[in-house]
């Protein structure tokens, strides 16, 4: 392994924890990939954690509303907020499973209740959860959040990948990006 | 059986070769023997000598494992030596066939004469 | 080995392994059941049989390490014919395979009669190799009117993509958000609507090429004991021959269960076969963070990934969804040594400082049953060397690989390369230098079409634009090195 050599790359914001494999939600933060609290109240919003300049569109490609801007492959994704419909299609897509969708409004209006969030996370590990399944969700480090119910589950044979929508804390609302199931 | 070693648990648990050839099995210490023993006896460096003496990048799969590993120790112990060298160069010559094949595949009866 | 074992993956979230007639086959005299569409080395490895070979020289025991046909370590003697490469040979109902043992000089054996047959073929152009690279050739040279031939050792097309379940990155021209599989089967869909202009040579291997005739010499297998000497000769070449996975040299390296992280892959991705229940997996770039995750999909508990840079040279998007499922990536980490009994039963880790320097005191011993390695790819060039065209060492591109003009020629006029075997990069790069060195071959010779000299120019500032990204500036610069002008 002596003979490879490190690639140079731009630094991105939160650099540091970039070295431990993954972003924290204070680095979407100051990326400006999480939304205002009025924003968040109003719209489902996409969480992307994506903060590298690579070559890859998909996420832009399927957006129906043209919510996902993306001026060449290489920019990184930009949220027009007001435009998502959260369709969660981009969710579906990414390659690197890298977006949640937070949808605030439709947990007030379902729950009538103004403390919890429902969030779609993309899932392509075995087994599939059942709706109303309790199962275990995680942070971006795999540190254990706690337990959450399944709201509802998407399987799309266009993607293939299953997207678990859960019922969680609003305070979990960013953090929530892995869940399993516990049989 | 045949074939069958010892594998007794005090020789095998960590006493391993480093193998650099998988083919012609030829240990990272042999490698380095066999440099030693080139520039003694030979006095010349270039990787074919050093392929032909050491046996690694001529087994079955002709180098496609071991050939980088073979150009990076003889570029390493060339600079030991203080020799410059040039990485365009550490390429040993490439023959057919590129693949194991079985020897009737020449054999042409009508082009023998018997 | 005295119960029965089946390593099959039989449940998976995104593929559906599809095993046919099932048959059986004969190791060293142990009945083993196999399915038609798998190859003897899949078969082998389903029913715990990690171990293929004897080392030549201290007879060590050895395992496949490729899986694709390049190594040597699932050479074995099948139906008396020795030296078959187990890991591309499709299985045969009754076959009979056994250990080689290089200390006896034993004469073939085979059971039955070996027939060579020979043809001579002329094409306008020869495409080595169906990977992403050599199928967008094909396609191009075919929309041309070219007559063209499609060579690839392994008895299925599609090259490696046939293994990749994740989704790709790139953009809606390079198939991006889609599955590896899927794209080889549209590929291998769309070489089916030019069935009256490609001609395509599963399970051949290029040999040797002669360079005054301009002839190529492949050898293709139609079935064991069934085989055809080609000469092929091309107007013009296409050399899409990938690349080879890269080991490493540490004491225990050659032990059953030590293998390429790709062959790892093949295993799990084509065969649905578990390779190991806990590996190791060395070297946390794209490949070792994406095989990761693909075993994990597998049901395979991944131990740890390490690799001895301070930081990951993966997309941190694949990095982190092996990060949020707690698969530690240990950076600064490499291997001292695996051990064991005949097969992979530990390793010995430990830290590095700044300097890749051993921390003393740093080592921890982990019990692993595999470790597989995703230390970066070579191109294969063999068949490039044969033919002549002037090689550079580039480190950036990952070895020795041919100069180039824009247009993927190399010094040897009408031979083109394009892929991993140019430069190592991604599928979806590859599938644009096929259409590009592909519409080359076609239009060089004489063929014309101005719709495929469009689609060349779009896809040369597809790549231009691709590897404008910060993730690929080592790449362009490497490719500055090799560029010349035809």
């Amino acid at each position: 392994m002596s003979e490879t050599k490190e690639r140079p790359r731009k630094e991105v914001e939160g650099q540091k924890t970039l070295e431990a494999g993954y972003v924290t939600v204070e680095d979407l933060k100051k990326a400006g990939n999480i939304p205002p609290d009025e924003i968040a109240e109003r719209y489902a919003v996409p969480i992307i954690d994506c903060l590298e300049e690579i070559p890859c569109t998909p996420c832009h490609d399927v957006c129906p509303t043209g919510a996902i801007e993306m001026p060449t492959m290489n920019d990184r994704p930009r949220v027009k907020w007001e435009a998502c419909t959260g369709c969660t299609l981009c969710a579906q897509a990414c390659p690197g499973l890298a977006i949640t969708i937070v949808n605030i409004p439709f947990a007030k209006k379902m729950f009538k209740r103004d403390d919890l969030a429902l969030v779609s996370v993309p899932y392509e590990m075995l087994p599939i959860p059942k709706k109303g399944e309790k199962v275990l969700v995680y942070n971006r480090g795999h540190e254990l959040l706690g337990e959450a119910e399944v709201f509802s589950v998407i399987k799309s044979p266009r993607f293939g990948t299953v997207l678990v929508n859960v019922v969680v804390p609003k305070k979990w609302a960013y953090e929530v990006k892995y869940i399993e199931v516990k049989r | 059986m045949r074939g069958e070693i010892d594998m007794s648990e005090e020789t095998h648990r960590f006493q391993h070769p480093a193998i650099v050839c998988r083919c012609m099995d030829v240990t990272q210490e042999e490698m380095i023997q066999t440099f030693n023993a080139m520039v003694k006896f030979l006095g010349s460096y270039d990787a074919d000598t050093y392929r032909r003496m050491s046996g690694a990048v001529t087994g079955f799969c002709q180098g496609r494992g071991c050939l980088q590993h073979l150009q990076r120790i003889l570029a390493g112990k060339l600079r030991e030596i203080g020799v410059q060298v040039d990485p365009n160069k550490l390429l040993p010559k490439r023959r057919p066939p590129l693949q194991p094949v079985p020897m009737g595949l020449f054999y042409d009866p009508e082009a023998v004469e018997l | 080995m005295s119960q029965e074992v089946d390593r099959r993956i039989y449940e998976h979230p995104i593929l559906k392994f599809e095993r046919r007639r099932p048959m059986y086959i004969f190791f060293e005299g142990k009945k083993i059941k196999a399915y038609e569409n798998e190859t003897v080395a899949a078969a082998l490895y389903a029913a715990g049989v990690i171990q293929f070979s004897y080392s030549a020289k201290y007879h060590r025991p050895r395992g496949p390490f490729c899986m694709i046909g390049k190594c040597s370590q699932c050479l074995m003697r099948v139906n008396g014919i020795p030296h078959v490469r187990t890991c591309i040979t499709p299985v045969e109902d009754g076959m009979v395979v056994e250990f080689e043992h290089a200390h006896d000089a034993d004469l073939p054996t085979p059971k039955q009669p070996i027939h060579v047959e020979k043809k001579n073929l002329d094409y306008d152009v020869v495409i080595v190799g169906s990977g992403p690279a050599g199928l967008s050739a094909a396609i191009q040279a075919a929309k041309a009117g070219a007559k063209v031939a499609v060579l690839d050792q392994s008895p299925v097309l599609g090259g490696q993509l046939i293994k990749q379940t994740h989704k790709f990155f790139g953009t809606k021209e390079s198939f991006a958000g889609t599955r590896g599989v899927e794209i080889a089967k549209m590929l291998v869909d769309e070489i089916k609507d030019y069935d009256e202009n490609i001609d395509v040579y599963p399970s051949t291997q290029a040999i040797g090429y002669f360079r005054r005739e301009k002839v190529l010499v492949a050898f293709q297998t139609k079935s064991l004991g069934k085989y055809t000497l080609l000469n092929l000769k091309g107007k013009s070449y296409v050399v899409a021959t990938g690349a080879m996975e890269r080991s490493l040299v540490f004491p225990g390296n050659d032990l059953p269960g030590v293998m390429g992280a790709g062959a790892a892959q093949t295993l799990m991705n084509v065969f649905g076969i578990r390779p190991a229940e806990e590996p190791l997996i060395i070297g946390a770039g794209n490949v070792g963070v994406i095989i990761a995750y693909q075993a994990a999909q597998a049901g395979i508990k991944v131990k740890a990934v390490i690799d001895i840079l301070p930081k990951t040279a993966a997309y941190l998007v694949h990095a982190a969804k092996i990060r949020r499922m707690g698969i530690p990536i240990l950076m600064r980490h490499t291997i001292q040594e695996a051990y064991g009994n005949g097969k992979v039963e530990g390793a010995v880790i430990y830290e590095v400082d700044d300097k890749f320097r051993k921390i003393p005191g740093s080592e921890k011993d982990i019990e692993v049953d595999g470790v597989w390695l995703a230390v970066g790819l070579t191109p294969s060039v063999e068949v490039l060397e044969l033919m002549g065209a002037q090689l550079r060492f580039v480190p950036e591109l990952g070895g020795y690989v041919p100069l180039r003009t824009p247009f993927l020629e190399t010094t040897v006029s009408n031979v083109y390369v394009a892929g991993d075997a140019s430069c190592i990069e991604e599928a979806s790069t590859a599938m644009m230098e096929g259409k590009i060195a592909g519409a080359s071959a076609a239009l060089k010779i004489g063929f014309k079409n101005e719709e495929l000299e469009k689609e060349r120019k779009a896809a040369i500032k597809w790549l231009e634009e691709f590897r404008s990204s910060p993730h690929y500036s080592r790449i362009k610069q490497g490719l500055q090195k090799v560029l010349i002008q035809g």
